[in-house]
């Protein structure tokens, strides 16, 4: 019985210094001078993403990299989004090399949220994608081919060959910055390559000298799913605009999807990430189990030996006396068996399986793109509209334009924060409580067969409740 | 033989009264708000529309918002705050991360709190269950009163608790997350989006 109090305080005693461990002490943060050194160099308008890059730790750096670095770029801070990207670029590189944090990555002793972000393979291909792009708008054809290449090879990582990329988008991207160095051959090779990966991109004309970009809509959201959320999922974002024309100088062409995120992120097969989750996760599971059988086998058999005991003390025999000391035993090696379980279980609580649901939050749904001849006046905003379908425009009045004419190519790019959503809602159903509408005024002044109740919320007044 | 009946009797009451003021119902009144959005991508056009948001509570029991179990304890978790403008305000952050206007509409955004509800229970030690449903009914009326646009958006999820040491109110925070998927989810969709630029005034 002793030993049992003593084993339940040195139990305690242990859980209670774990505790203590893992509640590292609070670090009083104010705003450091490096802080404020960065936050006042953040370009305007863009404070909300250099204020996270800012104060970023380490292992999110990456992340609000890449976000700040496209902010940048589509508000036309160039020098500020090439230095942001290839920190980015640098960053994803050097973990495939034999360093700490890569081998951190593949511990299972670290949460996924916790290790260095990199982004997958759809987050890491767009990265080269806009470094790619200030190359072309700086008219640099050599590096924005090898940077498309770059995320080429991010799109078949995982032991697979070129052919089997997915990015169709940044291989026809390639054949242009050779197209735009005066390498046809090398061009029309690269053009026959993305025209197999997807039927819709093909060759540009001859005469191309102007390429249009147009992304649209909001990128793939990550969630973690599974019983200990360890395996990611995507969710698409919205698609924005179901189709586009570019018009230039009066001339209509269609800009092709050339790219969808979402089929990007989620048409990989045999991810080495996934990989690991699962391993972790099967190992997760094995010893949980083993923990929670050891607390169960090791409560019965303190709780037996304690009813051992009542029986023991309630006799007054030597043979009483005999059965408690047995008893005493069995108690012991039940306290050690419990103390085994719970060391067993908080070691399973202490391998991370969740997944790493860290998302590049600002991508677009689709990358579309056209070549055209440029006109004579030149590309520029004045020349350039974004139509729909329908063939309204779809430029928002504050629309940011990236538009550049280096030597041989000009380049416009339009960011989804520039274009208007276009296209019917659809899921469309009935209005609500038909039958019970009486007479509303709307705030705009039309009658309207509303509930009293409905009418009120939108601000109007009812006329015949 | 006396004495362990009366020792027997006696632990037999204090079984009893510990079952009883254990198994207790209590009721804990607990702050709520939507998690804020994350960076969100700016909608083209977006800062051109001034959306009226209104909410209202459909709910049968429109006091709880979830519950939670643990050692044969049960607890009522209560909002300090109305749940519809929790919801409201939650709606308008997430509009206008998205770059969207806040006013007195059109478009008018309708969102009826169909099912919010949270429960958190301990299946065995250092565990916590926690599971969150929320069903909004949104529809969007044009300046003429119009709906243009109605749909039903679901967030259900269940886990693991993050802090296990306030395991009963852990529903609480379960139903915050579902609350802010479910807005997102909405605000995300490509048919309101569209039918929020529909419901427009025209110039």
């Amino acid at each position: 019985m002793i030993g049992d109090h003593r084993l339940f305080r040195l139990t305690l005693a242990a859980t209670f210094s774990g505790l203590a461990l893992s509640a590292s002490p609070c670090r009083a943060d104010g705003v450091a001078p490096e802080v404020s050194r960065c936050l006042a160099a953040a370009p305007s308008g863009l404070e909300a993403y250099w204020k996270p890059l800012c104060a970023s730790p380490r292992k999110d750096l990456t992340l609000h990299q890449m976000q700040a670095g496209q902010a940048a770029f589509a508000a036309g801070y160039r020098q500020e989004a090439e230095s942001l990207f290839d920190q980015v670029l640098t960053a994803i590189e050097a973990v495939y090399t034999e360093s700490e944090s890569a081998a951190k990555a593949r511990s299972v002793w670290y949460s996924e949220s916790e290790k260095d972000f990199k982004g997958e393979p759809h987050e890491r291909v767009m990265a080269y994608y806009y470094r790619g792009l200030l190359y072309l708008l700086a008219g640099d054809w050599d590096n924005a081919q090898a940077s498309f290449k770059g995320g080429v090879l991010q799109g078949t990582f995982v032991g697979l060959d070129r052919q089997q990329s997915s990015t169709a988008s940044l291989v026809w991207l390639e054949g242009w910055s050779r197209h735009c160095a005066g390498a046809d051959s090398a061009a029309k090779d690269l053009f026959a390559e993305a025209h197999a990966l997807n039927p819709g991109l093909a060759p540009p004309p001859i005469a191309a000298n102007a390429l249009v970009i147009a992304e649209t809509g909001t990128g793939p959201r990550k969630q973690a799913i599974g019983r200990d959320s360890d395996k990611l999922a995507y969710l698409e974002g919205k698609e924005g605009n179901d189709g586009l024309m570019a018009m230039v100088a009066g001339r209509r062409t269609e800009l092709v999807e050339a790219e969808d995120l979402f089929r990007l992120a989620t048409s990989r097969n045999g991810r080495q990430m996934d990989e690991l989750l699962a391993d972790k996760s099967r190992t997760k599971d094995a010893v949980r189990t083993a923990g929670n059988s050891a607390v169960m086998v090791g409560s019965a058999a303190m709780v037996g030996s304690r009813l051992q005991n009542t029986k023991s003390n309630s006799s007054s025999n030597s043979k009483g006396a005999g059965a408690a000391g047995a008893a005493g035993a069995v108690g012991t090696a039940g306290a050690i068996i419990s103390l085994i379980g719970i060391v067993a279980s908080a070691t399973a609580a202490a391998m991370e399986t969740t997944a790493d649901i860290r998302t590049w939050e600002t991508l677009p749904h689709s990358i579309r793109l056209a070549a055209i001849p440029a006109p004579p006046e030149g590309l520029t905003a004045e020349t350039l509209s974004v139509l729909s379908p329908d063939g309204s425009s779809v430029l928002s009045p504050r629309a940011r334009l990236q538009i550049a004419s280096p030597p041989h190519c000009s380049l416009a790019w339009v960011g989804s924060a520039s274009l208007i959503p276009s296209g019917r809602p659809t899921a469309v159903q009935p209005g609500t409580d038909a039958g019970a509408a009486g007479t509303c005024r709307t705030p705009s002044g039309a009658a309207a067969a509303l509930t009293s109740d409905i009418c009120q919320r939108i601000g109007g007044t009812v006329i015949q409740p | 033989m006396t004495m362990w009946r009366m020792k027997a009797g006696r632990g037999v009451i204090a079984l009893a009264l510990a079952m009883g003021l254990g198994g207790c119902v209590k009721t804990h009144n607990l702050d709520m708000s939507v998690p804020p959005p994350g960076l969100r991508p700016q909608i083209g056009g977006a800062d051109e529309i001034a959306a009226k948001v209104s909410i209202s509570d459909q709910r049968l029991d429109q006091t709880t918002i979830g519950t939670g179990h643990a050692q044969g304890n049960r607890l009522i978790l209560v909002a300090n705050q109305p749940l519809p403008d929790v919801i409201r305000r939650g709606i308008e952050t997430e509009l206008a991360a998205y770059g969207f206007g806040i006013g007195n509409g059109p478009p008018y955004l309708l969102v009826d709190i169909a099912k919010a509800d949270s429960s958190s229970h301990s299946p065995a030690p250092f565990a916590i269950d926690v599971w969150a449903e929320v069903e909004l009914k949104a529809s969007v009326l044009n300046a003429e009163g119009g709906t243009i646009y109605a749909k039903t958006y679901r967030g259900v999820d269940e886990g693991k608790a993050g802090n296990i040491w306030n395991g009963l109110d852990e529903a609480k925070p379960q139903l915050e997350k579902v609350l802010a998927m479910t807005i997102h989810a909405m605000v995300e969709d490509d048919s309101m989006v569209r039918a929020l630029f529909s419901a427009r005034p025209r110039r």
